[in-house]
């Protein structure tokens, strides 16, 4: 009995390993994030990212395309890099067994925050997709507005109008008067 | 007698209570925006460059959309009333009462442009942008809101009633403002692409990128303005081939 336990224990077991192994399939194509590593930096700064994606298989894979994912750590979103001016992808074409291309993206951080980089390739040819490994990006504000000068020039400018209105109210009613 | 068509401009346009409540708008809306630079977490992650390039775009939509709704209904409106005939009676030049009312419809661009310099002043301090914010106001925004207006303007002379003038002219503006309402994907590709790269307005736009965040010089900024130049030429003559036309006719 206690032997019929562990052969279906046993049976069971092998059955997920072989699962797991069925489901870990060879990756198709790779994504190493070259440059850069780690960046601290002020907002409005150039980066190139390198890439190198590399197709992993015996075959050739036709039109290949690598392109940024930006992930905004602190409002927990992807980023929209239209503002970024790295919407584009970069379009590799085709890729020979094993063979591999190093590609640059270009992309400008505007917005101050924390977010992940990485970079993604993939192919009208395969539904798989690979990513590379994420690097962090701290954008760091280099703001020099005074809210205090804002506030006065937000309070004293309509202040100032409403003033020369309150004056063109008052003139026209004495001009009433006189008449 | 310029001199006294632009006075009356002023006095009707910028002076009146009418002028001076609309600027006050105007104002509150500038404060508003200021205050969201620094109030507003999500929009307080913008850099210094990008405030003042969103800043400026405000600006210049404001001001522009303002001065050609009043040059679209300068003259047509004059002929509605009845009283361009007396006008064109008083021994002037049609040139001096073409300009006068230009002139009159640009004066409002030209205050709000003034009354956007304090802030631009508080929200540009420590970038020494100063003199770029200067000349993106004054020189390239200037060209483009004068072209526009000059287009309203001649279309005033053209229709014979002001609803149509205004109406047609925001049209026009609707159309090259286009590539503002187009995806990125539309922007990119065909007829969107084509649109996006010979508008005016879309050239002095994306202008405010290149001037503040990527830092272009001067003779950079020209060449990439050559669309907004040649439209502004196409502009005046239009202006000029307007004022023949100029009839006597009343409005409808």
């Amino acid at each position: 009995m206690n032997m019929k336990k562990v052969l279906a224990v046993t049976f069971f077991f092998l059955m997920l390993c072989g699962q797991s192994v069925q489901a870990a399939e060879p990756q198709t194509l790779s994504v190493d994030l070259l440059s850069p590593n780690e960046m601290n930096s002020a907002p409005g700064i150039h980066v190139n990212v390198k890439a190198k994606v590399t197709n992993q298989t015996d075959q050739t894979i036709q039109d290949v395309m690598a392109y940024i994912t930006l992930g905004n750590l602190s409002k927990h979103m992807t980023v929209n890099l239209e503002d970024f001016s790295a919407d584009q992808a970069v379009v590799i074409g085709t890729l020979k067994a094993n063979e591999s291309k190093t590609i640059e993206l270009p992309i400008q951080f505007v917005y101050v925050s924390e977010y992940y980089l990485y970079v993604t390739a993939m192919s009208s040819e395969l539904p798989v997709i690979s990513s590379s490994q994420a690097v962090p990006v701290h954008i760091v504000s280099n703001s020099h507005i005074n809210p205090t000068a804002i506030n006065t020039v937000m309070i004293g400018m309509p202040a100032l109008l409403l003033l020369i209105i309150c004056g063109i109210v008052v003139r026209r009613y004495q001009r009433r008067k006189v008449i | 007698m310029l001199r006294y068509l632009v006075q009356k401009e002023l006095r009707e346009q910028i002076f009146s209570l009418k002028g001076v409540i609309l600027l006050t708008i105007v104002a509150l809306m500038f404060s508003g925006l200021s205050y969201s630079f620094i109030g507003i977490k999500e929009v307080s992650s913008f850099s210094q460059a990008s405030v003042i390039g969103t800043f400026m775009k405000v600006v210049l939509g404001f001001g522009m959309l303002m001065s050609i709704i009043v040059a679209a209904s300068s003259i047509a409106s004059e002929k509605e009333q009845g009283t361009l005939e007396s006008l064109m009676l008083v021994p002037m030049h049609q040139r001096t009462l073409v300009a006068g009312k230009w002139i009159g419809a640009m004066a409002i661009w030209i205050v709000i442009s003034i009354m956007a310099i304090p802030y631009l002043l508080v929200l540009g301090y420590g970038t020494g942008l100063y003199g770029t914010m200067l000349l993106y106001l004054f020189g390239f925004a200037t060209l483009a809101t004068g072209a526009f207006t000059a287009v309203a303007t001649g279309l005033s002379m053209l229709v014979q009633s002001s609803r149509n003038a205004v109406m047609l002219t925001i049209a026009l503006f609707l159309i090259v403002a286009l590539p503002l309402f187009m995806g990125t994907t539309f922007k990119k590709t065909g007829f969107g692409s084509i649109i996006d790269h010979s508008s005016p307005l879309s050239t002095v736009i994306n202008l405010t990128k290149e001037l503040f965040l990527n830092k272009w010089t001067w003779g950079q900024a020209m060449l990439g303005s050559l669309s907004l130049f040649v439209f502004a030429v196409l502009a005046f003559l239009f202006l000029r081939y307007a004022m023949k036309k100029l009839s006597l006719l009343g409005g409808e």
